[in-house]
């Protein structure tokens, strides 16, 4: 055994390769193989053996000879799924035809794009809503409904409360129309024969004023008539004069002497965080010299 | 036993799903298919020789080529039914045989020589798969498939100078082992 072993064991390894490749191909001769492999072979051919089926024998001339049921059934199976396979290249004409009319979902570098599209729409109405952007009704429903996932966005309509009452951030509030400011407002609305254009009406200051003369159950005109001094601005409309009403009620108006051009004024709110600045400047076309 | 010329009609009529070249084709491999299968797989092998016919047959449209990567095609859908079958095995921890499968096996005629056949078989069988697995596999794809080594490595995604080193340890292996049980003239001589 031992010799048979070291004999094996002795052979080139090209050798032995060389025979175990043509004893596996079965036309090795018994005299060329190494020692102790003729068992191998024996073995070999045992389980060739095995592969000898009915099936196997080519002799058969009908299609049904040397083969039993279990085969016949098998190729009957076979026939029948390629009797029905259409043409491969129709079928492949057909699953390119199923690919571009089904539908199908929005891909980008393998990611499903509609969340991704939803997520954008969605963070861009927040950017809109966040700046008070969008129309009113629109900005009120993105508050209400960010405010319900803790997002405080502000209202349209300015109000300082979200629908559960909890305060909102500050807001510019325009000018304290108690104060000196109203003087300076009402002469700015009057100013321009009271005019709309640019939509002035819709400011906050102006907001407050119509919102105090409703209070008073007056309109803005009536409102401002008494802080208006007749003729003050509109009457003094070719002046040269220089207006300027500051917090501190300092008046620098240079009065006018008839040589300028009243009525341009311009208004100028800076009310921010509540603390309004109002400067409602009238400046007449020339720098006039007090009268 | 291989079609030769006639292959490339035979393939052509068959995927039109003409029976005469679809049991050509099949009575061409099925023999080698189901050695290959027993030995692998024993009780199991028709089931699974079925099986592969019937992908054979799905498959059997798109495939294009000579008579050998048909054959290589054929055994390549054999090993994967063999894998499914395996991790089916796997899954179901008893393996309960039908009577009917078992009876085409039960000995007939001479008895005897049957038996003793059917053992030398067996054990042939059994001392190939008792190699390690990819050993086995080389050698009853060469043995049963009659794939060149070249061809097993392809059909396998190895090397033909692995399949070689393979199938040359698998033999040496059962030299050896073989070589225990094993009287020959000269054991006898020496005795």
């Amino acid at each position: 055994m031992d010799s048979k072993l070291k004999h094996i064991l002795r052979a080139s390894r090209a050798q032995a390769r060389e025979a175990a490749d043509s004893l596996l191909s079965g036309d090795a001769p018994p005299q060329e193989l190494p020692a102790g492999w003729g068992s191998v072979e024996r073995l070999l051919g045992a389980v060739r053996a095995v592969a000898a089926s009915p099936s196997g024998e080519a002799a058969a001339p009908a299609i049904e000879a040397g083969l039993g049921p279990r085969d016949r059934e098998t190729i009957a199976s076979m026939t029948t799924i390629l009797a029905e396979a259409p043409d491969h290249k129709g079928r492949r004409f057909l699953r390119r035809r199923a690919r571009t009319l089904a539908p199908r979902p929005l891909t980008v570098f393998g990611a499903r794009l509609t969340p991704i599209l939803v997520t954008a729409v969605l963070a861009f109405l927040m950017g809109l809503a966040s700046f008070g952007r969008l129309p009113g009704p629109a900005q009120n429903a993105v508050a209400t409904a960010f405010s319900k996932v803790g997002i405080t966005l502000p209202r349209a309509d300015g109000s300082d409360q979200d629908q559960e009452g909890n305060d909102l951030p500050t807001r510019p509030v325009g000018p304290d129309l108690s104060g000196p400011a109203r003087k300076g407002l009402c002469t700015a609305f009057s100013a321009g024969n009271g005019g709309e254009n640019g939509g002035k009406l819709d400011s906050v200051p102006f907001r407050n004023l119509q919102n105090a003369a409703d209070d008073a159950n007056q309109t803005v005109e009536e409102f401002c008539a008494d802080v208006t001094t007749p003729g003050d601005v509109k009457e003094h409309g070719h002046g040269h004069g220089q207006s300027k009403d500051h917090e501190n009620q300092s008046d620098h108006g240079n009065g006018s002497n008839g040589h300028g051009q009243g009525n341009q004024g311009q208004n100028q709110d800076h009310g921010s965080q509540g603390q309004g600045q109002d400067k409602a400047k009238d400046q007449g076309g020339g720098s006039g010299s007090g009268g | 036993m291989a079609l030769g010329e006639k292959f490339p009609g035979v393939l052509l009529a068959a995927k039109g799903g003409a029976d005469w070249a679809v049991a050509s084709l099949y009575r061409d491999l099925n023999g080698p298919l189901l050695g290959y299968l027993r030995a692998q797989a024993p009780g199991e092998a028709d089931d699974l020789a079925s099986e592969t016919w019937i992908d054979v047959a799905r498959a059997l449209p798109r495939f294009e080529g000579l008579e050998e990567d048909f054959r290589r095609f054929v055994f390549a859908i054999a090993r994967r039914r063999l894998v499914d079958h395996r991790r089916r095995l796997l899954r179901r921890k008893t393996q309960a045989l039908p009577p009917e499968l078992i009876e085409p096996h039960m000995p007939v005629g001479d008895v005897e020589k049957e038996a003793i056949d059917g053992f030398a078989t067996q054990e042939a069988v059994a001392r190939i798969r008792a190699l390690p697995a990819d050993q086995a596999d080389v050698v009853l794809l060469r043995v049963l498939g009659g794939f060149s080594a070249v061809e097993v490595a392809r059909l396998l995604g190895k090397r033909p100078v692995t399949v070689r080193v393979l199938q040359h340890r698998a033999l040496s292996r059962l030299a050896a082992e073989m070589a225990e049980f094993d009287v020959t003239p000269e054991h006898q001589r020496a005795m």
